[in-house]
């Protein structure tokens, strides 16, 4: 009896020690804006090309951002070095990948010197600052899975970032499938890999009730090749400004 | 009554060194992955994965040695998943 008893209370014990070891701290809203500004420069830097103009430096700060937003998560106070050089590789970053992404730029054509006068051409209208600044890369998934991969979270935290800032806001996030395996099951995969996408927004401190989600399954794929490098751009998420 | 006691300790013992001695070879593997991946030239073919592979194997061994066993398997893995990708654009490995 007496030996029941004791190992009733090693078992609390142990799944008390277990428990607290998997226990994650919530992030403040303060503690989220910074890692938030952080994740939108690296964002921005590959928006701009850094995978081809600056590769080194935009691993290392997507890499030291993991290590700075895993700190944050144990502990803010001790996470405070990794956020600032997490900081400063993203500020390295962007500042490589900006001149190469200005000289890719087209130039404007010259104007002639004796060019005939006529009235000034009327301005574009500009674009509405929501679809202007909802322009997310769509996020990629592995095949047949539907977890958020290493390369899609700058996207999440730049769009999580965006809808924290405009609070009206609204998305709907699209999940699609390669053409691989039946209508029935790619529809139930394009489900999960929206729910999964609004779930890791959720987390960031989206509310939910702005976020909406579709499947698609494999009825619109991206691109219509057969092979691995079309499958791959068809499994993804996709971002609509509602 | 001495039973429940060393069952206990041999299961927390096992447990231990089982965690331990996974994260050390996942870090491991993680560095063998890198180190084919450098043999196949990527830094030239695959710079952008072949860097993220160094970077992570970087976190890795520094998680290890705060001795946050679970965190560093994590980065370990996705040093691993660069390599494997590296190798494949730099054309399949060192022959």
């Amino acid at each position: 009896m007496r030996n029941r008893h004791l190992l009733l209370f090693l078992s609390f014990l142990l799944a008390a020690f277990l428990a607290a070891g998997c226990a994650k701290r919530q992030l403040t809203k303060s503690e989220t804006d910074q890692l938030d500004a952080v994740g939108a420069k690296i964002a921005k830097a590959e928006q701009m090309g850094a995978k081809e103009c600056a590769p080194r430096e935009l691993a290392v700060a997507k890499a030291e951002f993991d290590h700075a937003r895993h700190e944050a998560f144990e502990n803010w106070e001790k996470a405070q070095p990794y956020v600032k050089k997490a900081d400063q590789a993203a500020d390295a970053l962007l500042e490589k990948t900006r001149p190469c992404w200005e000289a890719k730029q087209p130039k404007p054509a010259p104007v002639p010197a004796a060019a005939p006068v006529s009235p000034p051409p009327t301005p574009a209208p500009a674009p509405a600052p929501m679809e202007e600044a909802m322009k997310f890369e769509n996020i990629r998934f592995d095949f047949d899975k539907s977890f958020i991969r290493e390369d899609a979270k700058p996207i999440l935290v730049a769009a999580a970032a965006y809808l924290k800032k405009s609070k009206d806001a609204r998305v709907l996030i699209e999940g699609h499938c390669d053409e691989r395996g039946t209508s029935e099951y790619n529809m139930a995969l394009g489900d999960r890999r929206a729910h999964s996408a609004k779930k890791y927004l959720v987390g960031l401190g989206v509310e939910e009730s702005r976020l909406s989600t579709i499947s698609y399954g494999k009825e619109r794929p991206l691109d219509p090749g057969h092979d691995e490098e079309a499958w791959a751009k068809n499994r993804r998420a996709v971002f609509v400004p509602r | 009554m001495k039973r429940p006691w060393v069952v206990l300790s041999a299961a927390f013992l096992s447990a231990g060194l089982v965690a331990g001695c996974a994260t050390a070879n996942s870090v491991k593997s993680a560095q063998a992955s890198f180190e084919k991946a450098k043999a196949a030239g990527a830094e030239a073919k695959a710079p952008y994965e072949y860097y993220a592979a160094e970077a992570y194997l970087n976190q890795a061994n520094h998680e290890t040695n705060e001795g946050d066993n679970q965190q560093a398997a994590v980065f370990a893995k996705e040093s691993e998943t660069y390599s494997a990708k590296a190798i494949e654009k730099a054309g399949g490995g060192a022959k």
